[in-house]
C-alpha cells in the first residue's frame, strides 16, 4: 500500500516538474499592456456606441498581406476642434491600438499597427461636440497567399 | 519571426520640413515593440517591452500626445502636421514600459 502512494506520489511530482521547466506552468509576469491602457480600450469601446460616422479621411488597405504592418492614416482636417483620435481594432487581445490627443497639431496621424487576423479597423475621432467614426474592412493575408 | 533575443539599440529618427504654414514631422523609432503575448520557440511568452507614451512639443510647447499599445508595429513610425514655420524647434520624446526614455530635438526646415 505505502509503496503504491509513493509511486503515484512521485509520479505527479515529476511530471509538474517537468511541466514547468517547458514552461507550461510559470506564471505570465510581464502584461501585454498597462491597465490603464486597458481601461482606455474599454472606455474606447463604450464611446464607439454612441458615435456617429462622420466625414473625415480614414485610409487603409484592403488587403494587408503582412499583418505585422498595416499603414492607417486618419484626416480629419475639415472637423473643427479635434481633441482626441483613436485607432481601433476590432478582433486584436486589446482592441485599442492608439490614442492621440491633440492639443495644438493638425488633426493628421499616420502610423503603422499590428494586426492578428483579417477584421474591422474604426478611426474615432472626438470632438467637444461628439464623436465620429469611420470602419474600413483590413483583410490580413499572412504569408501572402491570397484569398 | 527570428527567435534569438533581439539586442536593437534604441534610436530615434526625426525630419521635419514647413510648407505654407505647416510643419510635417515625421519621426521613426528603432524599437521591438513587444507586445507581451508572442510566444517563442521553446512555448516561453517574450516578455513585453513596448512604447507606451508619446510627446510632442513645438518651442517648448505641447502639441500632441498619444498613448500606445503593443499593437503598433515593429520600428513604429509615425506622421504628424503642425502649425508653425521655418526655424521652429520640435522636441519628441517616447517612453516605454520599462521606463526608458528616448528624445529628439530639431529645427524644423
Amino acid at each position: 500500500m505505502n509503496r503504491r502512494l509513493f509511486l503515484k506520489r512521485s509520479i505527479a511530482i515529476t511530471s509538474v516538474s517537468t511541466a514547468v521547466s517547458f514552461g507550461l506552468l510559470t506564471p505570465i509576469k510581464a502584461f501585454a499592456n498597462t491597465s490603464a491602457f486597458k481601461a482606455l480600450s474599454k472606455k474606447t469601446q463604450q464611446q464607439l456606441s454612441n458615435a456617429q460616422e462622420g466625414e473625415f479621411v480614414l485610409k487603409a488597405p484592403e488587403i494587408a498581406e503582412n499583418g505585422s504592418m498595416v499603414p492607417i492614416t486618419i484626416d480629419a482636417n475639415h472637423i473643427p476642434k479635434v481633441k482626441n483620435i483613436a485607432i481601433y481594432v476590432h478582433k486584436n487581445k486589446v482592441p485599442l491600438s492608439a490614442y492621440f490627443e491633440i492639443l495644438e497639431a493638425s488633426a493628421f496621424i499616420t502610423t503603422r499597427i499590428k494586426m492578428a487576423e483579417t477584421s474591422m479597423v474604426t478611426a474615432v475621432v472626438s470632438t467637444e461636440s461628439g464623436s465620429f467614426i469611420q470602419n474600413r474592412t483590413v483583410k490580413v493575408t499572412l504569408g501572402g497567399c491570397g484569398g | 519571426m527570428n527567435n534569438t533575443p533581439k539586442k536593437i539599440m534604441a534610436k530615434i529618427k526625426l525630419k521635419a520640413k514647413s510648407r505654407s504654414g505647416l510643419i510635417t514631422i515625421r519621426v521613426l523609432i528603432k524599437h521591438p515593440m513587444e507586445s507581451g503575448n508572442r510566444k517563442d520557440k521553446s512555448g516561453k511568452v517574450v516578455p513585453a517591452n513596448h512604447i507606451t507614451h508619446l510627446t510632442l512639443k513645438k518651442n517648448n510647447r505641447l502639441a500632441a500626445k498619444a498613448m500606445i499599445g503593443g499593437s503598433i508595429s515593429e520600428n513604429p513610425f509615425f506622421q504628424f502636421k503642425i502649425p508653425g514655420i521655418k526655424g521652429d524647434e520640435i522636441h519628441f520624446e517616447s517612453i516605454d514600459n520599462l521606463g526608458k526614455t528616448l528624445q529628439i530635438s530639431k529645427i524644423s526646415k
